[in-house]
């Protein structure tokens, strides 16, 4: 079992940043709501819990600015980025 | 016979039951672990569709996948699975969607098939209409694989009483 994470858990997250910089904010919900699902299946428990607490950020908050989802979402990028290269 | 009679017999596809208040023939999986258990598993995420197909399938089962409840009704009816691990947010469905499909099928063999229900632990807790219905497991993600493994072996090992009680 820790193999097979072991093996995939790279392109998880790669997918999942790719995600997120394809997304445009009205997507934004669901795509993170999804992934993270799978992040922290794949051990990366920060990244998952991030991707959750945004996700719920914007169902309670959708008449928000596109600039601030934005501002968040870039926040959720870079921690993705720093588990990269980790 | 009297109203409410049921008629049990094994054979070697399994254990069966035929209840004369639904007239249906209800296929009983009396399993004694995992081991062979056909289990559906429905996410539309393949990443996460993947590692719990293998989780199963690294404990012996085998397994069939689908990405939406569309392909999921489907595959029920065709293939008759003894546990369903479903997300509850499906691109075309929720989750609760195909139970409900699933419970009122033509096809009656499937009607109380068990399910996981897989989905953010909020979601779940909001689900308080569903919490009545016995056949549904809830666990929240993320889950340890344990854990997964443990509610599914209790489930498809128990499922016998459960059909008594819904029948």
């Amino acid at each position: 079992m820790e193999e097979f994470v072991r093996q995939r858990r790279a392109d998880v997250l790669s997918r999942a940043i790719g995600s997120l910089e394809n997304s445009s904010p009205g997507e934004l919900q669901a795509i993170t709501h999804r992934i993270a699902g799978a992040l922290s299946l794949y051990s990366f428990a920060e990244e998952g819990n991030q991707a959750r607490a945004f996700s719920g950020w914007l169902a309670e908050n959708q008449l928000a600015d596109d600039s601030e989802i934005t501002r968040r979402r870039d926040e959720l990028l870079r921690l993705l980025k720093d588990a990269f290269i980790v | 016979m009297s109203p409410g009679w049921r008629l049990s017999f094994a054979s070697n596809l399994g254990h069966y039951s035929v209840s004369s208040s639904e007239g249906v023939l209800v296929k009983l999986v009396n399993r004694n672990n995992l081991s062979d258990a056909l289990v559906l598993v429905v996410d539309d995420d393949e990443d996460i569709r993947s590692l719990i197909s293998y989780i199963f399938e690294y404990s012996g089962c085998r397994v069939l996948t689908a990405t939406t409840g569309d392909s999921a009704l489907l595959l029920t009816e065709q293939y008759e699975p003894d546990l369903i691990v479903l997300d509850l947010m499906l691109p075309d469905f929720s989750g609760f969607e195909v139970v409900k499909c699933i419970r009122t099928s033509s096809v009656v063999e499937v009607n109380l098939t068990p399910v996981i229900m897989l989905s953010a632990a909020p979601q779940i807790q909001n689900a308080d209409t569903w919490q009545a219905d016995s056949t549904i497991e809830y666990l929240g993600k993320p889950f340890k694989p344990a854990v997964l493994l443990a509610r599914a072996a209790a489930i498809v090992t128990g499922i016998d009483t459960r059909v008594r009680t819904n029948v």
